[in-house]
């Protein structure tokens, strides 16, 4: 029976991933609360639509970004069918102590990892286009398989797994940036 | 760099997603435990993404759950 209890008990276990997601996608705290509260306000009115025993939580995550997208987007017209440029495999790897020995690569490494701050994170996962960050959001954040993925955005798993490698890139390539404005990076030659 | 190395490059990210099936995976591992260079980028990416997640994370505000559970309340229920 889908009642106010049974939905209080089980959807609400999932408020504050589906906040962190929110403010991700809105990046701002007052729009994330309202996304989130309006998804569990359709969630519940709904609820009776919903299978008992299969999978609540992408169900409240598809509620959640479907509502995003038709509601909360500010973003210009169909901003999501942005195309994100070709980025290297590795990009931040290949990038740290390429040249260097394996220990003083490995320095770099550590330095590079605990010293990017989670302003840093949180502004190369937001600056990515709405179509690569909501797919590195549902893999990175939430650890949603491919497969959970594709049915949340209702898009084939292709499409999933290349926008969610292009955007894990992507976000690379602007650490990498970051992580040189703040001095991590051994002092490099001038790229030519 | 070989084939092998392609492959597991090419393959790391569902790899380090479980997304392969167990031969592919076991293939791929058995690999990269061999090999210095991809091992490298293997543990690279998989602390990179590990500190994604973990600093990713948000706390609501405090009286978020309230606020919810105050919306629901005063919703007539759901439909049957």
């Amino acid at each position: 029976m889908a009642d106010q209890a049974t939905f209080e008990r089980d959807a609400l276990e999932y408020a504050r991933p589906l906040y962190a997601a929110a403010l991700r996608m809105t990046r701002n705290p007052s729009d994330a609360e309202d996304l989130v509260q309006e998804t569990f306000l359709k969630a519940y009115r709904g609820f009776h639509t919903f299978e008992e025993g299969t999978n609540l939580k992408a169900w409240l995550y598809r509620i959640l970004t479907n509502t995003f997208i038709n509601n909360y987007r500010r973003e210009s017209r169909r901003p999501h069918e942005v195309e994100l440029g070709d980025v290297e495999d590795l990009y931040l790897y290949r990038r740290i102590g390429s040249g260097d020995s394996a220990e003083a690569a490995r320095t770099t490494e550590d330095r590079v990892l605990d010293g990017l701050l989670e302003a840093d994170i949180k502004k190369a996962v937001e600056d990515l286009p709405e179509n690569f960050r909501i797919p590195v959001l549902l893999a990175d954040l939430e650890g949603f398989s491919y497969k959970e993925i594709a049915e949340i955005l209702d898009i084939p798993i292709g499409t999933v797994m290349s926008r969610l490698h292009r955007g894990r890139k992507a976000m690379e390539k602007a650490l990498w940036e970051y992580a040189r404005q703040r001095g991590l990076l051994p002092n490099e030659e001038m790229e030519s | 760099m070989s084939g092998d190395c392609d492959r597991a490059i090419a393959n790391l990210y569902a790899y380090l997603d479980a997304e392969l099936d167990g031969v592919s995976a076991e293939q791929i591992r058995s690999h990269v435990e061999g090999c210095h260079g991809c091992d490298g980028q293997y543990s690279f990416e998989k602390k990179l993404l590990g500190i994604v997640k973990e600093r990713l994370r948000e706390d609501p505000p405090s009286d978020f759950f309230d606020r919810i559970k105050a919306l629901l309340a005063a919703e007539p229920g759901p439909a049957e």
